[in-house]
């Protein structure tokens, strides 16, 4: 891909302009990013001539805070926590990953369409489990959802908590779905609570400040100055702005 | 649900030379499993087809009236109240395609 980008010299502060192009839609899958940095007052381009599916251009202030979210949830204490959610035959086998999805896509949505805006986004923190049976079944395959939903409360703090929560697997089958519904129905809303303490302790990072502006950007958040590529499925960063 | 039929196969099987018979429950079916040499035999009794996903809302969500400002991507403002979308940048309508 090739890039040219230029800023211009203002005064005070430093902002950054930030484009993503994501190569299969809109804030999913891969994408590149590119970080211009140039001082507040002044004004900068990036220029790109590769294909994408989708783009997004957003002006960053030298104010603005981001919380990388897979980072913040992959950390050994917690995995601790997951794994021991999951009862003996079960096995989590990936990281914790994390990705903005908007309202309609979450997978409960159809149940209660009218509990969020459309444009609302959640973030489902997500990760891969296995699950062996017996010879007479096929093992299992899938993954573990849960979706916060984040928000500003009437004094500007940062608010979080779990939305709910999903399961989806593959294999099982033909005589082993039942019993491992059973163990996915009583380990998964147990996961609720831990999460809820988890997304609590990383919100008190922000709650020394009150803010006006809160959205999410695709991947780590990075500010990094240059290209970046990365995988909005598999990180997003929570972003605010006084 | 009835598994009275698998309860009276175990004895059943045990005198017919069948080993590692193995039963195992879940909220909607009954299954029993056992060897005899290179057989294997499967038994499985339910009374609801089992999908494989699940996706629940969780109840306790606090009150909308402590909800001033929701997340989503840069450039958009959702309204909780109105429920209305404004948009601050410019663009974000997916271009049509040259012919």
């Amino acid at each position: 891909m090739e890039i040219l980008s230029w800023a211009r010299k203002g005064g005070g502060t430093m902002a950054t302009l930030s484009q993503y192009w994501f190569r299969d839609g809109f804030f999913t899958g891969p994408f590149d990013v590119f970080n211009q940095t140039y001082a507040d007052g002044g004004w900068a381009w990036i220029s790109n001539g590769a294909s994408s599916a989708a783009t997004l251009v957003w002006n960053r202030p030298d104010s603005e805070r981001t919380l990388d979210v897979a980072a913040q949830l992959g950390t050994p204490a917690i995995l601790a926590v997951i794994d021991g959610l999951l009862s003996s035959g079960a096995s989590r086998t990936s990281g914790i990953m994390a990705q903005g999805v908007f309202w309609p896509n979450v997978s409960y949505y159809s149940k209660d369409p009218s509990a969020h805006n459309d444009s609302d986004m959640l973030i489902r923190v997500y990760f891969n489990f296995h699950i062996s049976t017996p010879w007479y079944c096929s093992d299992a395959d899938g993954n573990i959802s849960y979706y916060l939903f984040l928000y500003l409360d009437g004094g500007g703090h940062l608010q979080g908590y779990v939305d709910g929560w999903s399961y989806n697997y593959s294999g099982g089958g033909p005589f082993c779905t039942g019993s491992i519904n059973d163990a996915l129905n009583n380990a998964v809303p147990n996961g609720v609570g831990p999460l809820q303490t988890v997304l609590d302790d990383d919100l008190a990072l922000l709650s020394d400040a009150t803010f006006s502006k809160l959205y999410y950007l695709p991947g780590s958040g990075t500010k990094t100055p240059g290209d970046t590529s990365e995988n909005a499925d598999l990180d997003v960063a929570i972003a605010v702005l006084p | 649900m009835e598994t009275k039929l698998l309860e009276r196969m175990e004895p059943i099987l045990k005198e017919d030379g069948f080993t590692h018979i193995s039963k195992t429950s879940s909220t909607h079916s009954v299954t029993l499993s056992a060897e005899k040499g290179r057989q294997r035999l499967v038994l499985h009794i339910t009374d609801q087809a089992e999908l494989s996903d699940k996706a629940v809302r969780n109840e306790e969500v606090p009150a909308a009236a402590n909800i001033k400002l929701t997340a989503t991507m840069p450039g958009l403002s959702p309204n909780a109240a109105g429920q209305v979308v404004q948009r601050t940048g410019q663009g974000g309508a997916p271009r049509a395609k040259r012919r």
